[in-house]
């Protein structure tokens, strides 16, 4: 059965409409209903105004009733979603250690995998640069042989005079031992340096 | 504008193909409802059974449920069907009875359908042709009046249906206002400075007063003011089921009656209330609940003279009762109390502190012999069992039935306005 409501009829009138009920629709509209008969004159048009009315509140009723219904259902559903979700953080942390998340922008790697990324970018750049500095230098040597191939034979001037110190250390000591055979023969002349 | 002329004939033709003619004049209505014969049981689940007594329609329009059951009942009578019409009548009756026993503890229930059958029978007699009822009908309403049935049996019925109705209805009420009358009227002391209690003032009623079994074990106890709340309920559901006023004072003057007789056998039989004090705080609440039936236009229930003893009890415990003039006085101003009442009291009273004096027994005795003429019954205590007679007086409704339409949300799609 349904309570009695714990206001006068005419505070229904006051109430913030979102949070009225059925129970204030219907004071409202014997509030109404009331007026009306006092103003009555018996006519059709008075009768058809009382009807158009009530007809109003009729809609009226209908749509608070399916506003408080739609709001309840929502109130259920995220106490579900509350219950659900602290259901899965319990979970969590009790969880295996094994699954351990991973953070953002991080890669996980196997260290048995053959392909694993083993350099940095820094030792990447280091041995490109080395390697394009002696691609350069040989690109000169290989001019030069030509240059010899082609019949300019013996000459000194034509030596070519190559900065030893862009040279990686352990090849320092061979380029002195080559600079006192000077008088070797021409293949060894060609193919020695002489040291600034 | 050849074009806008043709448009508007063909729309025209349309119209009358599909009965739409815009209308100069609108329909005229008889004032009657027409139902199937095989739609009856559901005309009567859908308007009596499963009608709920708080709604748009039947807030807005006292006695509308009432209303709409005449009209189909007009209806059968038009169709000079008195198969129909009998088994329609019967069907009403039986459907209430129905309604009334099943919710035989909800005081909404009985409420409407307490207003609803005095409507209703209202309803069989000013339409019934007898010129006795007619006298303040409108031309119109002389026309809807019954034309081949006289269904002045039925009305016999309906009218000790309502009896029965309203006995159930003030058994609901006295039940939830019985726990508050002694505590409320008597034991709560809300007069300034003889307090020995707290007083509560106002205070906050729940949901429903009739839901809550009043049960105030633990809680705060019953105040005058609770009792005016649960009269203001009773009083409320009672205009919004356009209960007609003279019966909803018949209602309000039993309870009233209630109020009193309790409270006089409460105080003849315990000694702790027989004080000048309480009589005082008696006076008190007993001008509350006058006030209480003046705000609500109720002064013609004469429910105020159904307090008349416990009134002359609280004037008795507050005079003085030592002189010969003292022991005249009672005799007059006690004209409602018993000998035996009066006498009962005057032994039982109780001074508060050392100045008072307890009544002596000469003076009773003074009293006594003053009393003798006065037929009074040898019964000490009052019947607050007692229930006035009520009667249902024939009431002219000022609706005009062809000018009834049938809200929407009752449901009543199946019947078709005439």
């Amino acid at each position: 059965m349904e309570g009695r409501h714990d206001s006068s009829p005419m505070q229904a009138f006051d109430k913030d409409v979102l949070e009225m009920t059925c129970e204030d629709v219907y004071d409202i509209s014997y509030v109404i209903g009331r007026d009306l008969l006092k103003v009555n004159t018996g006519s059709r048009e008075c009768s058809d105004l009382q009807f158009k009315i009530v007809r109003v509140l009729e809609m009226f009723e209908t749509m608070v009733n399916k506003y408080n219904l739609s709001l309840e259902e929502l109130r259920m559903e995220l106490e579900n979603m509350k219950r659900e979700m602290e259901r899965v953080v319990a979970e969590g942390s009790s969880g295996d250690v094994n699954t351990q998340t991973v953070g953002p922008n991080k890669l996980v790697v196997d260290l048995k995998d053959p392909n694993r990324p083993r350099f940095t970018m820094q030792e990447l750049k280091e041995v490109l640069q080395e390697r394009n500095k002696l691609k350069a230098q040989l690109l000169l040597a290989q001019e030069e042989l030509q240059l010899y191939k082609s019949g300019v034979l013996g000459s000194e001037q034509k030596m070519v005079e190559v900065n030893l110190e862009t040279l990686p250390q352990s090849e320092a000591a061979p380029s002195s031992v080559v600079e006192e055979n000077k008088e070797k023969s021409t293949i060894q002349k060609l193919f020695s340096f002489r040291q600034k | 504008m050849k074009d806008r002329l043709i448009k508007r004939l063909q729309d025209q033709i349309k119209a009358i193909h599909t009965h739409k003619a815009a209308p100069a004049v609108p329909k005229e209505y008889l004032g009657m409802l027409e139902y199937k014969k095989e739609n009856e049981s559901r005309l009567i689940r859908t308007l009596i059974l499963e009608l709920k007594p708080r709604g748009v329609g039947v807030l807005m329009i006292p006695g509308l449920a009432a209303h709409l059951l005449f009209m189909c009942v007009r209806h059968a009578d038009y169709l000079n069907d008195g198969n129909k019409l009998k088994s329609l009548m019967n069907g009403i009756i039986s459907a209430i009875k129905e309604v009334i026993t099943n919710q035989q503890e909800s005081f909404e229930v009985l409420s409407f359908w307490l207003s609803n059958t005095y409507h209703f029978l209202n309803c069989l007699k000013q339409y019934s042709g007898d010129e006795e009822f007619m006298k303040h009908n409108t031309l119109r309403q002389n026309k809807n009046c019954l034309r081949n049935f006289d269904l002045s049996e039925h009305r016999q019925i309906l009218s000790d249906l309502a009896i029965n109705i309203y006995h159930q209805f003030i058994s609901v009420m006295e039940d939830a206002l019985f726990p508050m009358i002694i505590p409320g009227m008597l034991e709560h002391e809300s007069l300034q400075g003889i307090s020995s209690m707290k007083p509560t003032g106002f205070r906050k009623r729940s949901n429903s007063v009739y839901e809550d079994g009043g049960d105030h074990s633990g809680s705060e106890p019953f105040s005058v003011t609770d009792i005016l709340q649960q009269l203001d309920a009773s009083h409320t559901s009672m205009a919004q089921h356009g209960m007609e006023p003279q019966l909803q004072g018949q209602v309000i003057r039993q309870l009233f009656f209630l109020i009193g007789a309790t409270s006089v056998n409460s105080i003849l039989l315990r000694k702790d209330l027989c004080s000048c004090r309480k009589g005082m705080q008696i006076r008190c609440n007993i001008s509350y609940l006058e006030e209480w039936l003046r705000e609500k236009d109720l002064q013609s229930s004469c429910a105020m003279e159904t307090l008349g003893p416990l009134s002359q009890v609280a004037w008795l415990l507050q005079v003085n009762k030592t002189t010969d003039e003292d022991a005249a006085e009672i005799k007059q101003r006690c004209s409602e109390l018993s000998p035996v009442q009066i006498v009962k009291i005057l032994n039982s009273y109780t001074p508060i502190d050392d100045f008072e004096k307890r009544v002596t027994p000469s003076f009773v005795r003074k009293v006594q012999a003053l009393l003798q003429e006065r037929e009074g019954s040898s019964q000490l205590m009052m019947d607050s069992q007692y229930r006035f007679q009520v009667t249902f007086p024939f009431c002219s409704s000022p609706q005009a039935l062809e000018l009834l339409q049938v809200p929407s949300n009752l449901r009543l799609g199946f019947v078709t306005r005439i």
